[in-house]
């Protein structure tokens, strides 16, 4: 009997560990180098691709008051990476583009706390977040925004504090945003 | 006549060289190593040659002091650049955190008028 059950506890430990070494083994960095190529027919493109010896470069130059809010989110950041393009028509990107970043934030690893679907307008906007083995710190997010004529996909690693990036509004330049209508 | 002939052979007679003779004649045809260092050292100390070489060490540290502020200008740069690409990404990510969290609240807030 003791001879049957140590190779199949063997293998069984073995199947989980194979199944949760992907999980442990993310860092929150989805890779959305596949929307490059709408660059081309983009008529404005934001690139941002700092990874966290280019952050820890960024906040030595965040001297000012000013900065002192953006230069505290960043301290826990191991990289930053944002995609943005604004289309002069509807139609210039694929459903499948967006497809091959979402197929990236899939559970378990990561979990979508904000789905929002305008079918009138055409927009789509979803905010993903990985969290940490203890389930309470998030290591990653990702924001994918979604209208005809624009498209953002937002990729932050690291430990992010909500609460203070949505408290940037209004400040470092970020405008705020006029009250929804009631 | 005698006399001349054998004062010529007492002149002419061989004669054995002395026992340090091949070495006094090396010794002149190789000379010392410590002369030679005086030679260039020498060389070395005068005027023109002593204006060159401080000539060439203030051309080598004024090449490193501008290779020095090249890299540290260029670090400059790539620092300034650094950091407004994180306030561009950190603008953009707020934007959309807040303005989805907005939209998601005001769905919350009618879907209940809806619901009447």
């Amino acid at each position: 009997m003791n001879k049957q059950l140590i190779p199949c506890l063997t293998a069984g430990l073995m199947m989980i560990a194979f199944a949760v070494a992907p999980v442990l083994a993310q860092d929150g960095k989805i890779n959305i180098s596949n929307l490059e190529s709408l660059a081309k027919k983009a008529a404005e493109v934001v690139d941002v691709n700092l990874d966290g010896q280019m952050l820890e470069l960024a906040t030595k130059f965040m001297d000012n008051e000013a900065d002192s809010q953006g230069k505290e989110i960043l301290k826990g950041l191991k990289g930053i990476y944002v995609k943005g393009f604004e289309f002069k028509q509807p139609g210039e990107y694929s459903t499948e583009d967006i497809e091959a970043i979402r197929s990236q934030l899939r559970p378990p690893a990561w979990k979508r706390i904000v789905g929002i679907e305008s079918g009138s307008e055409g927009e789509r906007v979803e905010i993903y977040v990985m969290t940490g083995v203890d389930g309470q710190k998030i290591e990653g997010m990702a924001i994918i925004a979604a209208e005809p004529t624009e498209l953002t996909v937002v990729n932050l690693v690291g430990a992010i504090d909500i609460l203070k990036l949505s408290a940037l509004e209004g400040k470092m330049g970020i405008p705020k945003l006029p009250e929804p209508k009631k | 006549m005698n006399d001349l002939g054998s004062k010529l052979q007492a002149a002419l007679r061989r004669k054995e060289a002395p026992a340090d003779f091949a070495g006094k004649v090396m010794a002149r045809l190789q000379p010392s190593s410590a002369g030679r260092l005086d030679s260039v050292f020498g060389f070395l100390r005068t005027r023109p040659v002593r204006w060159a070489a401080v000539g060439a060490l203030a051309c080598l540290v004024v090449i490193a002091i501008y290779i020095h502020d090249r890299r540290e200008e260029k670090a400059r740069v790539e620092g300034e650049l650094a950091r407004a690409q994180a306030m561009t990404a950190l603008r953009i990510a707020s934007a959309e955190l807040n303005s989805t969290l907005a939209k998601a609240a005001k769905i919350q807030r009618d879907a209940p008028s809806q619901e009447r």
